[in-house]
């Protein structure tokens, strides 16, 4: 019998061929050899690998567990030998077993020599499989290569002079119809692939969901290791807390440096406890704990002292806060001294915050932040020439994100009194700035905003978005541009969201009041004085509160005609009359 | 995909304890999915509670430190030397199985971090509250639960509804089949048993652990093993298909009994050597305690039927045994 060969026009071949032996063999269909290849992989190759990679895996997987990649790339190449030897193995021990490869036992193929028609000897076999696994090494796309043949032939069969033929004599598909067919096959394979994959995909994800353990260690990815990475060490626990005190360290930076203090055989100090309590802010009660347990250990300290003051102002108790913050004036702790700063001006009380920046301003780490809040108290307390020189004085330092983000406030301030101020040094320096050096500090980007709208230019608000950004802001400047586009229905759901996100900046929160406030169809101002309320510095809150009763008497002249009585109540100035 | 279909699903005439043991099973699931869903839903707020977390790291570490260190396993003494985040990871995670250390009092070992020690117990103690009254620690075999009840309890309680599809599929494939070939009593014996050394084989090679061991997949895995045996040299029914809609990529192929050993034998010890301490879930030593009871119990059976002259199944069909003596191929 001779190989039936429907697509070779070459006579020689056929002459060749017609050594063949086998009973009415055909050219094997691709898509048979390649269920064979799935069928191999699945039902012999794979079993054995597993077993006999098993040590190896598992070297890997502790070492991707750990980090180790140096170590993972070393075992990713022993994998790969393994993958080699036990492909063959399993090749030759389904030759031995089925006398055939064994998805092609299954699929009734086999593999024949080209020239003489007999069955491929093991060394061909053997040969014929070692560049099968090359193939796969290049992702399997030289298998390709086998559509391009008349006699589909791939790179493997044309290197060893082998063929694949059928052993039932069916007939291979027809060549004017060939690509089309594979190419719908193929799709869907990989389409019935794809769905299983996914099956098994979410299947897995569910399981995870449904196992803690796995949920875990699926969520603590290299979250943690990143954060802690930009964690600057001071080495000394009172400077990180002032350092945290100032806003330049996160408080879970702490945590490491705190943690070295916890060791069997030492006391802990009332500082530790309270690092403690900063590190887990995010658990309120662990975060109690903590405070609580500082003033235990030790009742004369400045740590107690400022954790008295903490749980205080966290209960919103003003006066037990005044009381404290005077115990405060007796300890010279930096920490301590910010924490009693960063207060008074949030409260309003700039003449009491000046007294606890003496001293403070000297230091280099965070002698800048202490330095913009005097000038902003200087401001409050009507020396705005003052105010001016100590900005100007700090503007060698204009790398330092503070100094131009109270750049910006100084403009936003000064603009907010009347749009000529524009020509304010500090206005010019933050219009020549260019937006995408500052895209992470919005201040300044509003800053720009309130002055091209000053004067009367055109602006794009989606100029002023990129991604990661703060999502206060992003909220911020679609609002804006709903507002240039002139949905105001929309602005103003919008900037009431701003003003009602917990992660808002009260600038920011009083900024969305502003232009809240400025809608023209405004019936109801009950909303604005909620969203005011949730303003917790003190300059912010008046801001809005003067918004707000603009609006007020704004609606109280149309209804009652001019009268003016008893609007939006304005914080009373907590300086005694300060500004 | 490749799936053994041996006698497919039978019905309970023919296969009575089989499906008894399914609606047993099935019966026990539905009654405790309450408790334990209690039990995963604390495990889960421990497990998301990222202080707790880490102070339990810090805790276990003082712990594994002042135990002698021969009392303490290889993997994690490396874990407490290594002292990286990850290693904390693993050592909160792992610290969840040792019983021991859940129920240490703090005069155990010294761990300077009083109020982290009074949080993290508080939480424990809560934790080992509902461990008293958790359908998987009653039934299952744990560290506070390892006496002979349990061993059997075990094999009938699941951690979940997944868990307990997946064994119950192979239960009625193998338990069915075996029913007709030696009976509903032999399958029963099997099947028990097989649960029974699976229990005991994961005490011997994992260890006992605050984390109990259940689920049916020792037993199913004992019954498959034993199919695979008693048929070693038998056609055996699978069912192909390779993903592609083409008339020869479905199809029924007969292959050897032994063949199934191959697929989840092997695939059982590549998983018990492949598997890390991290690594949760599957208790691959258990399955392997089964598949050996599958095999002691098959090759009794297949020299008890020698010796008595009387085959222990019935024959195959004798067309298809001499068409091909190894692969048989049945396209649908």
């Amino acid at each position: 019998m001779v190989l039936r060969d429907y697509y070779s026009e070459n006579p020689k071949i056929s002459e060749k061929t017609e050594a063949l032996s086998a009973p009415a063999v055909t050219i094997a269909n691709p898509f048979d050899r390649f269920g064979a290849q799935v069928l191999d992989l699945a039902v012999v190759f794979f079993p054995l690998f597993g077993l006999l990679s098993a040590p190896l895996k598992k070297a890997m997987t502790e070492s991707a567990h750990y980090g180790n990649w140096q170590t993972v790339g070393t075992l990713a190449v022993e994998f790969l030998l393994v993958f080699f030897i036990v492909y063959l193995l399993s090749q030759l021990l389904s030759r031995m077993i089925f006398k055939n490869s064994f998805g092609k036992k299954v699929m009734g193929l086999k593999v024949v020599n080209l020239w003489t028609g007999r069955d491929a000897t093991t060394w061909e076999n053997m040969v014929r499989s070692s560049y099968v696994f090359l193939e796969f090494l290049f992702l399997g796309l030289p298998f390709l290569l086998v559509l391009t043949n008349k006699k589909y032939r791939g790179l493997h069969d044309q290197l060893t002079d082998t063929m694949v033929v059928n052993l039932r004599g069916e007939l291979p598909p027809a060549l004017n119809v060939r690509p089309l067919r594979w190419m719908l096959r193929f799709s869907a394979f990989v389409g019935v692939a794809s769905v299983f994959a996914f099956g098994i995909h979410l299947g897995g994800v569910l399981l995870q969901q449904t196992d803690p353990q796995a949920a875990f260690q699926m969520s603590q990815g290299d979250e943690d290791e990143d954060a802690s990475a930009s964690c600057e060490k001071t080495g000394s626990l009172e400077k990180a807390m002032a350092l945290v005190a100032s806003g330049y360290m996160d408080t879970s930076c702490l945590k490491d440096e705190v943690d070295t203090d916890f060791v069997a055989g030492a006391q802990p100090t009332p500082l530790d406890y309270l690092a403690k309590s900063f590190v887990y802010v995010d658990h309120p009660d662990l975060s109690d704990q903590y405070l609580k347990k500082v003033c235990e250990v030790k009742a004369d300290s400045a740590a107690c002292v400022l954790a008295e003051f903490i749980s205080s102002w966290s209960d919103g108790d003003k006066s037990q806060v005044e009381e404290i913050l005077e115990k405060a004036k007796d300890y010279r702790e930096p920490y301590l001294s910010l924490w009693a700063l960063r207060y008074y001006q949030q409260m309003g009380l700039y003449r009491k915050s000046l007294e606890f920046a003496q001293g403070l301003t000297k230091n280099k780490q965070f002698g800048i932040y202490v330095r913009a809040q005097v000038l902003k108290s200087k401001y409050f307390l009507n020396d705005v020439a003052g105010s001016d020189r100590d900005l100007a004085s700090m503007e060698k330092d204009s790398e330092s994100p503070v100094v131009s983000d109270t750049m910006a406030w100084s403009c936003l301030k000064k603009i907010s009194k009347s749009c000529e101020n524009t020509s304010d040094s500090f206005c010019r320096r933050m219009m020549e700035a260019d937006p995408s050096d500052y895209f992470y500090q919005p201040r300044i980007l509003l800053s720009q905003i309130r002055m091209n709208e000053c004067q009367g230019n055109e602006v794009d608000p989606n100029s002023y978005a990129k991604s990661g950004q703060p999502r206060a802001w992003k909220e911020f400047i679609y609002a804006l541009d709903k507002e240039k586009k002139g949905d105001m229905k929309s602005a103003w759901s919008l900037y009431a969201e701003v003003a009602r996100l917990e992660s808002t900046p009260d600038y920011l929160r009083a900024e969305a009041i502003r232009r809240m406030s400025l809608h023209p169809d405004i019936s109801d101002i009950s909303a604005l004085k909620d969203l005011a309320s949730n303003i917790e510095t003190y300059e912010n809150r008046h801001e809005a509160a003067q918004d707000v009763r603009k609006v007020y008497r704004r609606l109280h002249l149309e209804s009652i005609d001019g009268s003016e009585n008893g609007g939006g109540r304005l914080p009373a100035s907590e300086d005694g009359g300060a500004r | 995909m490749i799936i053994p279909l041996l006698n497919g699903l039978l019905s309970f005439s023919k296969a009575p304890v089989t499906w008894i043991l399914v609606f047993l099973n099935v019966f026990v699931m539905a009654m405790t999915s309450f408790s334990s869903g209690r039990e995963t839903k604390i495990l889960e707020g421990l497990f998301q509670d990222k202080a707790f977390m880490e102070i339990q790291a810090l805790v276990y570490r003082s712990y594994l430190e002042a135990r002698p260190k021969e009392l303490v396993k290889r993997e994690l003494a490396s874990l407490v030397r290594r002292e990286t985040k990850q290693s904390d990871r693993d050592l909160a995670t792992l610290a969840f199985r040792d019983q021991d250390f859940l129920e240490s009092q703090e005069s155990d070992f010294s761990f300077p971090d009083e109020v982290a020690y009074s949080y993290w117990k508080s939480h424990i103690d809560q934790f080992l509250t509902v461990q008293l009254t958790s359908v998987n620690h009653l039934w299952g075999i744990s560290a506070t639960n390892s006496s002979w009840t349990s061993w059997l309890s075990y094999m009938f309680v699941h951690a979940g509804w997944m868990h307990l599809g997946v064994n119950m599929i192979f239960l009625v494939l193998a338990g069915g089949s075996l029913e007709l070939s030696v009976g509903s009593l032999g399958v029963l014996i099997v099947y028990l048993f097989s649960g029974f050394i699976a229990g005991g084989s994961y005490i011997l090679l994992s260890g006992l652990s605050a984390s109990p061991l259940v689920g049916a997949s020792g037993a199913v895995s004992g019954l498959i093993t034993f199919f695979a045996v008693l048929n070693w040299n038998r056609p055996v029914r699978f069912v192909y298909w390779l993903l592609v809609p083409q008339k020869n990529a479905f199809g029924f192929i007969y292959l050897p009994g032994l063949f199934l050993f191959y697929l989840w034998g092997v695939a059982d010890l590549t998983g018990y050597l492949s598997s890390s301490e991290f690594s949760s879930g599957v208790a691959y030593a258990a399955h392997m305690g089964g598949h050996l009871t599958g095999i002691l119990a098959g090759v009794t059976l297949l020299f008890l039927a020698r010796w008595s002259g009387r085959p222990p199944a019935g024959e195959p069909s004798r067309k298809m045994y001499e068409l091909e003596p190894l692969v048989l191929v049945h396209r649908l």
